[in-house]
């Protein structure tokens, strides 16, 4: 496969699951958002305030572990080590959504931090699960060609 | 309560730093091996693995029994295995 056609696959790839994942994930906070400006001044508080982004990092880092672990290593013992350092990185990304989730319903007073807390650990998490999937590619295009790093 | 927020800010700063280096060796060798790998297939496709290959068929040949039907055997077998894994080799003549 030539260089041009993986870079092409890869991109389509990231798209893919940048538009239908990560950004169609925010597509109830979005239309939230946009009924509540028809009768007030919206705030973070009003849309975030629940802990809803801690739920879609969560499932997003979810996704992406599942597609960690379904990468055939191939005796590749690099491929091997790099995914299981992922899969341990995204269970701890896991760990800290449903640690502030948690906080989020049973501390009120803290959620102007927990909110920002949760802008955070979004982008992390959405930031975390395309580099994954973008190496589940990668891994993938190099059993397929044979190679081994 | 701060603590923990303070180390969850920590923690995922390091993971992301350090994915995203990994990421990018990983990309960066991958793109390595596939662009050397395309550079040997055009060279051979160009040179033509022809040369290489019959000057192996020929010293073959010319080191051991000169047998016409020898000569046929192996050049048969090596154009049809040269068809096999995609080499377009130009016919070679058998005047040496």
């Amino acid at each position: 496969m030539e260089h041009n056609k993986m870079r092409k696959k890869i991109w389509i790839k990231g798209l893919i699951w940048l538009l239908f994942s990560v950004i169609g994930s925010l597509l109830p906070f979005f239309i939230n958002s946009s009924y509540l400006s028809l009768e007030k001044k919206v705030f973070f508080v009003d849309i975030f305030g629940e802990g809803g982004l801690f739920l879609v990092s969560t499932t997003l880092c979810l996704v992406s572990m599942g597609e960690l672990m379904g990468i055939d290593y191939k005796d590749n013992i690099r491929i091997k080590s790099i995914t299981i350092l992922f899969v341990f990185c995204s269970i701890l990304i896991i760990i800290f959504t449903t640690i502030s989730y948690i906080f989020t319903l049973q501390h009120p007073l803290d959620k102007e931090i927990l909110i920002k807390l949760a802008h955070w650990l979004f982008f992390v998490s959405a930031f975390f699960s395309t580099l994954s999937i973008l190496f589940t590619e990668w891994a993938e295009i190099l059993n397929s060609q044979g190679i081994s790093l | 309560m701060n603590d923990f927020v303070t180390l969850i800010y920590v923690v995922t700063s390091i993971i992301l730093v350090v994915s995203s280096i990994i990421v990018f060796i990983t990309y960066r060798e991958v793109k390595k091996v596939l662009n050397e790998r395309i550079s040997a297939a055009k060279k051979i496709n160009s040179e033509g693995s022809t040369v290489k290959y019959h000057k192996t068929f020929f010293t073959l040949v010319n080191n051991n029994t000169s047998n016409s039907m020898l000569e046929d055997l192996i050049l048969a077998i090596f154009l049809h295995s040269s068809t096999f894994i995609g080499v377009q080799p130009k016919k070679p003549s058998l005047q040496h």
